[in-house]
């Protein structure tokens, strides 16, 4: 017979020795309900806590992250602010936004409304008393007294310790470089909305991105230009200009200056003519510039070839105008010697050979129809002759009767020296080595003769002063009469000069124009664009080119040479060595 | 009470008092990271603030009147100054003699640009006769 053991028996407990008690049935019933009992919940208890251990060795040990995240309520909260920076192409900030407290005020807590008036009215300025007043003893619970201080104005607030005067904290949208690139960049308005310029083209994205938006423009080569333009307005006493530098392979615009200009910090202060962006908004009739596209397009179309040449020994009369050179020659001219002498009755007859379609199909495929294709808002469509007439192809063989912005200038330019590729130009930073898609608008064999042609106009021709040695500069120069009433005015000009370097293998295109410049002294009161824009841009490529990274060139090397000079056939060579 | 209680009786007021104290820690430490991180948003904050001051003293204008001020000696690199490198050692290979005469500049180049035009001069032979700058 087995001894019956007793569950509440301890370990250790050792049983007297004697005869085990005689259990009877009931009693043993019992003692065995109370065990299994004891068991069920035993078990239970080891399995909730065993479950419980297995947890916390899991939180510990294997999921580290989780603890973390219960503690994410001790991180204080970053401060972040909801608009991107903007960044030239070297990654200067040109626009950030900073945290600054507005001072607010709730009416219904402020005690003696007069006495508060006087005491702000005395902490600032500009901030007028009676005005004051008025919020603070008005009905509401929130006026705006000032926003957007300074710390030591909060400050100064703190310490005059008005109860009812709270702060908010805000954002404010500051560009250190004020001026510099305002035209470009653009402003926003009191609650950081894009009014103008890139902070209104990208507007949305600012506000969605953390990551700073890049553009293509580079301080450095801005701060040129304005500089640079600057002195040529001083200079010849000019109303304003513009300045553009665009990559002509890849449309990458380097710098943009409209001038006056205005600090994008405090636009409220801004006049309307300091604000408006010559550049890209600014629609004018260009002047001979506009021969480069008139020459591309007769040479493209086959309609003239280099050694081709045109009657230029009278002016051309078509109803009661009469159609002249400045610089008459009164003799045959070759399509090279109208280029560089600038002939307006060349030019004519060069378009009128080409046709009236030839020269609308022309001007269409170079976009210089519609409204220039930037990232900014400020875009003007041209203004176009309807219906385009022959009398209007005359006008425009050589500038008039068509106004376009600066920009489709700089932009048709890039395409007649880059071999005939029109890309859109842009004020965003392209990934290195990335090739936009572009149109050919003309064949590589035009393109290289325009190079010719360009670099013809500077080393003899009216764009001589544009010269940068070592840079072969090319480009043409224009001088326009704006259009008056009903005439033009003939003292009031509008000089520019558009060209490329280095012209064996453009890689910029400079555009500088002077609007309304006075002739000087220095110059023998010439205001034309020879005397104007072109030292200008004489001035402008040796100081950009190191920073965009082109070197010079010996200009004299028979490669260089070969691939700058264009033959002028016939006697006129010598006229050319003799001027 | 038996010796056995005694030592569970010790070792339950002894994970007390750890659990205790590690707990007192824990709360200490927390505070100390709140304290930093607030510290860190507070710097970022300043760096920002500090960027865009670094911009504003960056202006072109600025930094242009600095070094005239400064830098009286420094001039902008001139056109004539710009040499290749395969170029430059034949400008200077004649014994180290002065470049040549289109070069106006009247400083000598240093011995280190020597060096490494010499070093230069042992890979590429040289290809064309020198030619002066067209200026």
């Amino acid at each position: 017979m087995t001894p019956i053991k007793n569950p509440c028996r301890p370990r250790h407990f050792k049983p007297a020795p004697c005869a085990p008690l005689p259990v009877d049935e009931k009693t043993q019933r019992t003692l065995e309900a109370g065990r299994s009992r004891l068991f069920v919940i035993g078990g239970l208890f080891a399995a909730v806590f065993g479950v419980i251990a297995l947890r916390l060795v899991d939180v510990t040990l294997f999921r580290p992250e989780e603890s973390r995240l219960a503690q994410a309520h001790l991180a204080p909260r970053a401060v972040e602010v909801s608009r991107a920076d903007i960044v030239d192409r070297n990654g200067t900030i040109l626009a950030t936004t900073l945290v600054t407290p507005s001072l607010y005020a709730n009416p219904k807590l402020i005690t003696d409304p007069a006495g508060t008036a006087r005491r702000l009215a005395a902490a600032f300025p500009d901030l007028l008393e009676g005005e004051l007043y008025a919020k603070l003893a008005s009905n509401k619970s929130f006026v705006w007294v000032k926003r957007h201080l300074t710390p030591r104005e909060q400050q100064t607030v703190l310490e005059l310790g008005i109860p009812g005067l709270e702060f908010q904290r805000e954002e404010r949208r500051v560009y250190p470089h004020g001026p510099l690139a305002a035209h470009v960049v653009g402003y926003t308005g009191i609650d950081n909305k894009g009014l103008a310029g890139i902070e209104r083209g990208f507007d949305e994205v600012l506000s969605q991105s953390k990551e700073p938006l890049q553009l293509s423009i580079d301080l450095r080569v801005q701060h040129v230009l304005r500089e640079e333009l600057q002195r040529s307005i001083d200079e010849f006493s000019a109303i304003g200009g513009t300045a553009i530098v665009m990559d002509v392979r890849n449309g990458e615009i380097a710098g943009l200056v409209s001038l006056p200009d205005f600090d994008p910090n405090r636009p409220g202060t801004a006049t309307p003519e300091r604000i408006f962006n010559r550049a890209t908004l600014g629609v004018y009739e260009m002047g001979s510039t506009f021969k480069l596209f008139n020459t591309a397009m007769a040479l493209d179309a086959g309609a003239s070839r280099l050694t081709s040449s045109y009657d230029a020994t009278k002016p051309i009369r078509v109803g009661r105008f009469t159609i002249d050179d400045y610089h008459p020659k009164r003799r045959w001219l070759t399509v090279p010697e109208i280029f560089k002498y600038s002939s307006n009755i060349g030019s004519v007859k060069m378009a009128l050979e080409a046709g009236v379609e030839r020269q609308k199909e022309f001007f269409r495929r170079i976009g210089f129809l519609g409204a220039p294709t930037i990232e900014i808002p400020e875009t003007a469509a041209p203004l176009v002759p309807s219906p385009w007439r022959e009398v209007n192809a005359m006008t425009i063989s050589f500038g008039y009767g068509m106004s376009v912005t600066p920009m489709h200038l700089v932009d048709g330019t890039a395409a007649m020296v880059n071999g005939g590729i029109l890309r859109q130009p842009t004020l965003l930073k392209r990934p290195d080595d990335y090739l936009p898609s572009g149109q050919q608008v003309i064949s590589p064999r035009t393109s290289d003769a325009m190079r010719r042609l360009l670099r013809l106009v500077v080393e003899q021709g009216t764009g001589s002063y544009a010269n940068a040695p070592g840079y072969l500069v090319g480009g043409k120069t224009g001088t326009a009469e704006k259009a008056s009433g009903k005439g033009y005015a003939r003292k009031a000009l509008l000089s520019s000069f558009v060209g490329a370097f280095p012209m064996n293998e453009p890689r910029y295109v400079v555009l500088v124009m002077v609007d309304e410049p006075h002739g000087t002294k220095k110059t023998f009161g010439y205001a034309t664009a020879g005397w104007v824009a072109a030292p200008a841009v004489g001035r402008i490529v040796p100081r950009i080119a190191p920073l965009l990274g082109v070197s010079p060139v010996d200009e004299a090397a028979p490669e260089i040479r070969r691939a700058v000079a264009i033959d002028m056939p016939g006697p006129q060579v010598n006229k050319v060595a003799s001027n | 009470m038996r010796p056995t209680s005694i030592i569970w009786l010790g070792v339950i007021l002894a994970t007390g008092a750890a659990v205790f104290s590690v707990k007192t820690a824990v709360a200490g430490l927390e505070e100390e990271l709140l304290a930093v991180r607030k510290e860190i948003a507070r710097d970022h904050d300043a760096i920002h603030v500090l960027k865009a001051e670094w911009s504003y003293l960056n202006q072109p204008t600025r930094l242009a009147d600095l070094a005239k001020r400064h830098l009286p000696g420094l001039q902008p690199i001139a056109t004539v100054q710009y040499a290749e490198l395969g170029r430059l050692e034949l400008l200077l290979w004649k014994g180290g003699e002065a470049p040549p005469a289109a070069t106006p500049s009247s400083s000598q180049p240093p011995p280190a640009g020597s060096a490494a035009v010499a070093s230069v001069g042992s890979s590429t032979p040289p290809a064309a006769a020198p030619r002066k700058g067209a200026q």
